[in-house]
């Protein structure tokens, strides 16, 4: 008994856990955080606005202001895109940290919790089967579906995860990993049964895009990815202890199981919300917070704030890149996460000096 | 502190969508989701930005290709449409890549999209006429007097309609005259299971209207075909793309497709390759490609 109440006080020590408040949570860490990030962000974010197909006649904009042709192209077509790739892009990196930490899994991405199988499902089910759908609720009805579908899979993997009692991370993952394949075979018989034209669609939704960011999308993605960001910052000492172990976090006084449901919540809605405006785009949830991690530190309390303004620069910086290089069409930009992200990660993973993957 | 969670975030959701939903229908309903079809110009448009294979055909067969100064993936023919600016395919444009070529006016076959990036090109009143797709080619002959008047080319549109119908018209007592129907099957796509073309396909509409028979129409649209299924169909003559072909390596590796060897038409190697859009397009050409599907059919 002694024993153990020692160990629990060198943990509490070691790793000091806190219900933050949203002022504390200013600390002088991640004050610098928001700072650093946000300076860059910024510039990013006005970079990204200068570049473009149409070439902008940037005084005609302050002399005719937003009514004239070149303002309205920004404010209605590039402010709206880059602002909703920033959120997207947050939205993705955090939910990646937050799964990674929460199942102890390098490899936990926000596909592992079935929102995106879902999102795809529900999409596929809507063209294919019920195009009515789209004509009666008009220009957003494959974002709802996305959204619902995305949603319901992630309640469903998370009831069977609980079948057999408690909250179990390896029943969880199971669960995801069946669901996953479940639905990716329902996508194929509905590709099986789609037209030429459905099937096109159904390929370039999967493919992820900003093409069609309008206002009203980012107002929602960005009010949904700033409350979850501010929540899971909320519970980033929780994912501290949760790193420890389990039955250890136990002990500390954190309750793992409404952790869990709050992550996975959490996560599901912004993530949703995510999917169903841009479509499936890999690999950003997955190694943002690793590129933390590797080159910075693993604490969440830091690792959670700077994977949203991580995510959010590279998303930006992606779209950039996806909708200039072949201008005037433009590529997907789920393939240019993967194109450009993929040898940068493994570069940074076998660098010379590096210490490796832990 | 002991917030509800679930609860807590079901309500959050629940809003947001609510709002965004309102927002949405809102937004579709200030901009009409029906395109413009009958654009009034008050000068005939020389920046033409054209989305469709066919499409692109018509605007050269008028004599106004000149005046195209961008096109999507799919417009390849004449040889001028592919030094036009590209917008990228059909179905995957960029708002912003359309606008930046100052388009006076942008024709676009059905199925352009996505839907979002039109209501963004509408919203800031890009001029904008529709085609229907061609189902028929009443549907064409329509198209090409659509774009006709808008290009105020009506003379040529009239007569080019007017030499088409007399193709057509041609081509239809031939086909009744010599009263065969060789029996067609058209493949897409060679690799694993062959996809081939069913009813209510570009290809279906094809092999009727060259006077064939579509051994596959028992099915709809383009189907996966298993090899004891293309036995039993049997084929006299197997019709595919180019670009299908060349994926297996030309007709000879077309004879390697699962089940063909047991086909009447691999027999007689009666295998036809044609260009897909000429093919399938279904623009000004489609008469020529229907004769010339009709005079492989009958030359042996």
């Amino acid at each position: 008994m002694i024993n153990k109440s020692n160990e629990m006080s060198e943990h509490d020590r070691v790793i000091p856990v806190m219900h933050i408040p949203l002022v504390k949570m200013l600390s002088n860490t991640s004050l610098s955080i928001w700072i650093g990030g946000g300076v860059v962000l910024f510039l990013v974010m006005f970079f990204s606005l200068s570049m473009g197909a149409y070439r902008l006649d940037w005084s005609s904009v302050l002399s005719t202001g937003w009514h004239g042709r070149d303002g309205m192209i920004l404010l209605d077509i590039r402010l709206p895109r880059v602002l909703l790739s920033a959120s997207v892009g947050a939205a993705l990196a955090v939910s990646g940290a937050a799964l990674q930490g929460l199942f102890r899994n390098p490899l936990a991405d926000p596909g592992l919790i079935g929102i995106s199988s879902g999102a795809v499902l529900s999409v596929a089910l809507v063209i294919v089967i019920f195009p009515a759908w789209t004509a009666w609720s008009g220009l957003y009805g494959l974002s709802l579906a996305a959204f619902i579908g995305g949603a319901l899979t992630c309640v469903l993997i998370f009831k069977i995860g609980r079948l057999k009692g408690g909250h179990n991370v390896m029943q969880l993952i199971l669960a995801g990993v069946a669901i996953n394949a479940l639905a990716g075979a329902a996508v194929g018989f509905l590709t099986y049964l789609s037209t030429d034209e459905q099937l096109r669609t159904l390929t370039f939704w999967s493919m992820g895009s900003f093409g069609g960011a309008m206002w009203p999308a980012v107002w929602m993605t960005t009010g949904v990815t700033l409350i979850s960001v501010a929540f899971l910052i909320h519970q980033s000492g929780h994912l501290n202890r949760l790193l420890l172990g389990e039955a250890e976090a136990r002990y500390l006084g954190t309750d793992t199981d409404q952790l869990k449901r709050r992550i996975i919540l959490l996560t599901a809605l912004s993530v949703g919300c995510a999917v169903a405006v841009s479509g499936i785009i890999g690999f950003v949830g997955l190694v943002i917070p690793h590129l933390i991690r590797l080159m910075w530190k693993a604490d969440h309390r830091v690792l959670i704030p700077s994977s949203a303004i991580l995510g959010a620069i590279l998303m930006i910086l992606a779209d950039t890149f996806a909708r200039t290089v072949v201008s005037p069409a433009e590529l997907p930009v789920g393939i240019v996460t993967s194109l450009l992200g993929g040898p940068f990660f493994l570069w940074l993973l076998f660098r010379p000096n590096s210490s490796g993957a832990s | 502190m002991k917030w509800q969670t679930p609860v807590c975030i079901t309500f959050i959701s629940a809003l947001c969508f609510a709002s965004i939903f309102a927002f949405a229908l809102q937004a579709t309903q200030a901009i009409s989701a029906e395109p413009v079809t009958a654009v009034h110009f008050d000068n005939v448009p020389t920046r033409v930005v054209s989305i469709g294979g066919a499409t692109t055909e018509i605007l050269f067969a008028l004599g106004v290709g000149d005046r195209v100064i961008g096109s999507d993936t799919t417009s390849y023919y004449p040889e001028q449409a592919q030094e036009t600016a590209k917008v990228g395919y059909m179905r995957a444009l960029s708002a912003e890549g359309v606008l930046s070529l100052e388009p006076e006016v942008v024709f676009a076959a059905e199925g352009a999209g996505p839907a979002k990036v039109l209501s963004q090109l509408q919203a800031l009143s890009t001029p904008w006429v529709s085609l229907p797709e061609v189902t028929s080619l009443d549907l064409l002959y329509e198209n090409i007097m659509t774009i006709g008047q808008v290009m105020s080319r009506e003379e040529s549109s009239l007569a080019l309609v007017a030499r088409l119908k007399k193709e057509q018209f041609q081509l239809e007592q031939a086909i009744k005259a010599d009263n065969k129907k060789p029996r067609i099957l058209f493949v897409m796509q060679h690799t694993g299971s062959p996809m081939v073309a069913g009813r209510n396909t570009a290809a279906d509409r094809m092999i009727r209207l060259a006077g064939g028979d579509n051994v596959a129409s028992a099915v709809q649209g383009y189907k996966p075909l298993t090899a004891e299924a293309m036995v039993n169909l049997n084929p006299q003559w197997i019709l595919s793309t180019t670009l299908g072909a060349d994926k297996v390596g030309g007709t000879e590796g077309m004879h390697g497709l699962p089940g063909f060897k047991f086909t009447a038409a691999a027999k007689a190697n009666h295998i036809i390759v044609m260009d897909g859009l000429f093919l399938l397009g279904f623009g000004p050409r489609t008469l020529q490609a229907a004769q010339e599907l009709r005079s492989f059919l009958h030359d042996k």
